[in-house]
C-alpha cells in the first residue's frame, strides 16, 4: 500500500492505496458511492468524474496519477446537478437513474468547454455516455432545454 | 493487470534507469488499455510528470509529445487546420470524450495495437518518432522492429503534406472494421491500411503505382493483392476488401 493526497471536491484525504489501484474504487472505498461502477472498461461513462475540470472515466484512471491534481464528484456541484436533473426528470428520462450522476458530470464539462452546443457537438460530446433504459431522444431534448438551445 | 509496485518518476533518466533495472516493468502513458490486460506486472513506471504533454509547431514540423492526450490532439489548432484536419479526424472516434481524456499518442503508439485509428494515419504522414535511447527512427521501421526497453518522447510530423482518413465503425466510437489513410507529399502518395484486422501496414506497391501512374483502380486492386484482410467477430475479409477499395478512392478523390 502507498499512502497518497487525494483531494475531492476541494477537501484532502490521506489515505492508503494498492500500487495499481483504479481512482473509481478508491473513490467508492472513501465514500464516494455517487461514483458508480458498471462496465469498468472506460465505455459506458457511467463513473465519469472530473480531475483537473477534465471529463475520465474514473474505472480507466490510475489513482497514483492524481496527486496534486483535484476531482470533482457529482457530490462537488450538487446545485448544478439539481438543475440539469431536473430537466432529465421533466422529459422522464431519468428512469432507472444509473447512469445519470456520470451524465451530469459529463454536461458539466461539456458545457464548460464547448462554446457551440448543436446537436452534432453534443452527441459527439456525450457518446461516451451510454444509457440502457432509453434511446437517447429524451436526453438531448432535456440537454437542449437545460442549454436553452434549439 | 495486477501491478506490485507504482512509481512516477520526475525526469526521464530515472524513468530510463528504472526501466533498465527491471526487465519486466511496464511504462504506464494514459493506462486506459493497458489496465484491462490480464497479466502480473512488478513495476509500472508511469511517465505521467516528464513534461511530455505538448503540441509545438516549429517551421512546418509539428512535434507532440508522447503523453499528449487525444481530446487534446482532437482540439488543438495545428490538428485541426493542417493536413486537412486528419490528425483531428483520426481520434475524433476513438471512445468517448472522456476516455480521450486519459488515452494518450504515445501509449497509442507503442501499443501497436491491430484496431488503431491512429496508426495508419501516422505511417502514412511518415511520421519521425524520437525515443530517449534509439534516438530517432521512421514510424514504419518502429512498426517492424522489437524495440524494447526505451521511452518514446516525441511523434515529429512534417506539415509539407496533406493527408486525409477513413474508418468503418458498426457504431460512432465502436473499434473500426478497417481504417486506411493516404497523405500526398512532394514525393507521391503514402497509403496506409490497419484493422484488416492485423496491424496497420504501409501499402508500399500500391503507393507506387499511385505515385508513378496516377491510376486509382489499378492501385486499388493492388492493394488488396499486396495487404492480408482477414474475417473476424467483427467483419469478414470480402467485407473488409470492399470497404478499403472504397475508401481509397473516396479519399484519392478528397486529396486531389
Amino acid at each position: 500500500m502507498i499512502p497518497i493526497i487525494l483531494n475531492v471536491n476541494n477537501v484532502n484525504y490521506e489515505i492508503m492505496v494498492k500500487p495499481g489501484e483504479m481512482l473509481l474504487d478508491t473513490l467508492r472505498k472513501i465514500g464516494f458511492t455517487s461514483v458508480k461502477k458498471s462496465c469498468d472498461t472506460g465505455s459506458c461513462g457511467i463513473c465519469s468524474v472530473l480531475v483537473d475540470g477534465k471529463v475520465i472515466p474514473s474505472c480507466s484512471y490510475f489513482t497514483m496519477k492524481i496527486q496534486n491534481k483535484k476531482v470533482i464528484t457529482i457530490d462537488g456541484v450538487e446545485e448544478k446537478a439539481r438543475e440539469i436533473g431536473q430537466f432529465l426528470l421533466d422529459e422522464g428520462v431519468d428512469q432507472c437513474g444509473f447512469c445519470t450522476p456520470g451524465l451530469i458530470m459529463s454536461i458539466i464539462a461539456m458545457e464548460n468547454e464547448l462554446t457551440e452546443f448543436t446537436e452534432e457537438n453534443i452527441k459527439h460530446y456525450l457518446v461516451g455516455n451510454i444509457c440502457r433504459c432509453s434511446g437517447y431522444e429524451g436526453q438531448i431534448r432535456a440537454i437542449k432545454n437545460y442549454l436553452e438551445v434549439s | 493487470m495486477i501491478i506490485k509496485d507504482y512509481i512516477l518518476p520526475n525526469s526521464l533518466s530515472e524513468a530510463y534507469e528504472l526501466l533498465k533495472n527491471n526487465k519486466k516493468a511496464v511504462i504506464i502513458a494514459g493506462g486506459a488499455y493497458l489496465r484491462l490486460q490480464k497479466r502480473e506486472v512488478p513495476l509500472a513506471i508511469d511517465i505521467e510528470n516528464l513534461g511530455l504533454n505538448y503540441i509545438i509547431e516549429e517551421n512546418k514540423l509539428l512535434k507532440i509529445g508522447a503523453m499528449t492526450k487525444l481530446r487534446e490532439i482532437e482540439t488543438n489548432e495545428y490538428a485541426v487546420n493542417e493536413l486537412n484536419g486528419m490528425l483531428s479526424n483520426m481520434v475524433k472516434q476513438i471512445g468517448g470524450v472522456q476516455l480521450r481524456n486519459i488515452v494518450t499518442i504515445g501509449g497509442s503508439v507503442c501499443g501497436k495495437y491491430n484496431f488503431s485509428d491512429i496508426l495508419p494515419s501516422l505511417i502514412a504522414l511518415n511520421v519521425s518518432l524520437k525515443f530517449y535511447k534509439a534516438g530517432t527512427m521512421n514510424i514504419c521501421e518502429f512498426m517492424e522492429s522489437d524495440l524494447k526497453s526505451d521511452i518514446l518522447m516525441e511523434i515529429i510530423i512534417d506539415l509539407n503534406q496533406n493527408g486525409v482518413v477513413k474508418y468503418f465503425k458498426s457504431t460512432y466510437k465502436e473499434y473500426s472494421l478497417i481504417n486506411l489513410a493516404i497523405a500526398r507529399n512532394k514525393d507521391g502518395f503514402n497509403i496506409a491500411v490497419g484493422a484488416r484486422p492485423g496491424r496497420a501496414k504501409f501499402a508500399k506497391l500500391s503507393s507506387k503505382i499511385l505515385t508513378n501512374e496516377k491510376d486509382i483502380d489499378k492501385a486499388g486492386e493492388m492493394l488488396l493483392d499486396e495487404l492480408s484482410f482477414k474475417t473476424d467477430f467483427r467483419a469478414s475479409d470480402k467485407y473488409r476488401k470492399a470497404l478499403a477499395k472504397t475508401f481509397l478512392l473516396e479519399a484519392y478523390k478528397e486529396l486531389v
